[in-house]
């Protein structure tokens, strides 16, 4: 109850909250919500845009080069790939929005041939992602240059993808996990 | 009802509104439920193919003493509410329903659209489509529609490169920075983000503006994106009432816009009077 409600506390802050409640019972609706920088979900308007956490030329080219990823259509990569569908365009917006305010750029953005958007790093040799799947979930993974890569959930929300940008980060950094 | 005289209000031939929304929030229908959306869109579908579901709309008075609205707020459901939108075939039009609300929108989907004009099309548009829900509601015994507040928005979009180039030169879009009769001075702006809002005449709502640095996410263009909104009460829940009172709002919203709009961008959007 007490991680609930600081869960309704901190969307309270992003003035993004709605809780459902039947009795004393107070939860935010699920992570479906997020990311709330899309404005069409709580407003009249049904203006499909992103409003930049901080006015970056690599994040305008960011949200510009999904644009793009989200006109291709399946089989793209002809051995039956998913094309990138508005779940994947619209977290990969989100996550982009995370890492322009920690001006953390990344190197590549592309299409995965698993179904989704891949948002990738890399630095000596190692290698990094965010992958924004086609259903809706987030996962991080990091791939050491002579190692076995580690792959994780992550938690959509700025803390989550925060955490994750930090650990990839220092990952990048040191090579090692 | 005719279309009121709005000929001395600001024209533009090529303004660069993108979004109108003309919407009234009524006191919630307890009796409407999820199969009620569907028996509409039975009605609709021939106009408008197609539905999404999304979380509802919050309601935000904007009665004269009420200062939350804008502000986040909790509130306490005691049964699953959704809002639904049906699309027009053309992607320009949508009606957006809940239990407590009715907007209608219009939306520029390609660049070369010509922004259909209040007293041609869309005041009209909003009425038909008005009217048809109210007959939906009559002749399903969900109760009586009792409107609290109407909403006019006006979203507007002036990308990078009509206008402006760099967040330096938004200064000379927006006439409410001119920054060297504020200061005495003019550094080179680096962002521009701002909002404010007022009480409309003899507190009939609250015109609230706001413009913030966007990507448009269908090509990835940057703009700078104006919304001015005026949101009030209607005399009463005739349609004719929440007529005037849109037409009342609208007025407002233009020459706010004309307002804080600079005449060099007057130009570019060719203003006709």
């Amino acid at each position: 109850m007490e991680a609930a409600c600081a869960f309704a506390a901190r969307e309270l802050q992003a003035g993004d909250v709605r809780a459902y409640s039947t009795l004393a019972f107070v939860h935010p609706i699920p992570n479906s919500l997020w990311p709330h920088p899309v404005a069409r979900e709580l407003s009249t308007s049904s203006m499909d845009v992103t409003f930049p956490a901080a006015r970056s030329e690599w994040f305008v080219e960011s949200v510009r080069r999904i644009a793009q990823l989200g006109k291709l259509i399946a089989n793209w990569d002809s051995y039956g790939a998913e094309a990138p569908n508005s779940y994947a365009q619209r977290l990969s917006r989100t996550v982009l929005n995370c890492l322009s305010r920690l001006d953390f750029k990344p190197k590549s953005i592309d299409a995965s041939v698993e179904g989704g958007i891949c948002i990738a790093f890399g630095k000596n040799g190692h290698y990094a992602d965010f992958e924004c799947c086609n259903s809706g979930n987030l996962l991080a993974a990091i791939s050491p240059r002579d190692g076995e890569p580690q792959v994780w959930t992550v938690e959509q929300t700025d803390d989550g993808v925060r955490n994750a940008a930090n650990q990839i980060r220092a990952f990048l950094a040191r090579g090692i996990t | 009802m005719p279309t009121p005289d709005h000929r001395n209000l600001p024209r533009f031939k090529k303004p660069p509104v993108v979004e109108t929304v003309l919407g009234v929030e009524f006191a919630a229908l307890e009796k409407w439920s999820i199969p009620h959306f569907g028996l509409f869109w039975q009605l609709i579908s021939q106009e408008m193919p197609t539905f999404r579901v999304l979380p509802p709309l919050q309601s935000a008075s904007e009665a004269k003493d009420a200062i939350t609205a804008g502000l986040p707020s909790i509130r306490f459901l005691t049964s699953p509410q959704v809002r639904c939108w049906f699309v027009s075939a053309d992607d320009r039009t949508l009606i957006q329903i809940q239990n407590d609300r009715f907007v209608f929108n219009w939306r520029k989907t390609d660049r070369n659209d010509k922004y259909p004009h209040y007293d041609d099309t869309i005041r009209h548009e909003f009425e038909r489509q008005w009217s048809r829900f109210r007959t939906f509601v009559e002749n399903n015994d969900l109760g009586r529609i009792e409107p609290v507040q109407c909403e006019v928005s006006y979203v507007n979009q002036i990308p990078r490169g009509e206008g402006w180039k760099t967040a330096a030169e938004l200064g000379s879009v927006f006439t409410i920075l001119d920054r060297t009769s504020l200061f005495g001075y003019a550094p080179a702006l680096e962002d521009v983000n701002f909002s404010f809002q007022f009480p409309m005449a003899e507190d009939r709502g609250r015109l609230r503006v706001k413009s913030e640095p966007a990507i448009r996410n269908l090509d990835g263009i940057e703009v700078q994106q104006l919304t001015v909104t005026a949101k009030g009460e209607p005399r009463d829940g005739e349609t004719s009432s929440i007529l005037e009172w849109l037409d009342f709002g609208r007025e407002n919203v233009v020459r706010e816009f004309a307002s804080i709009t600079s005449p060099a961008m007057h130009l570019l959007w060719e203003r006709v009077q």
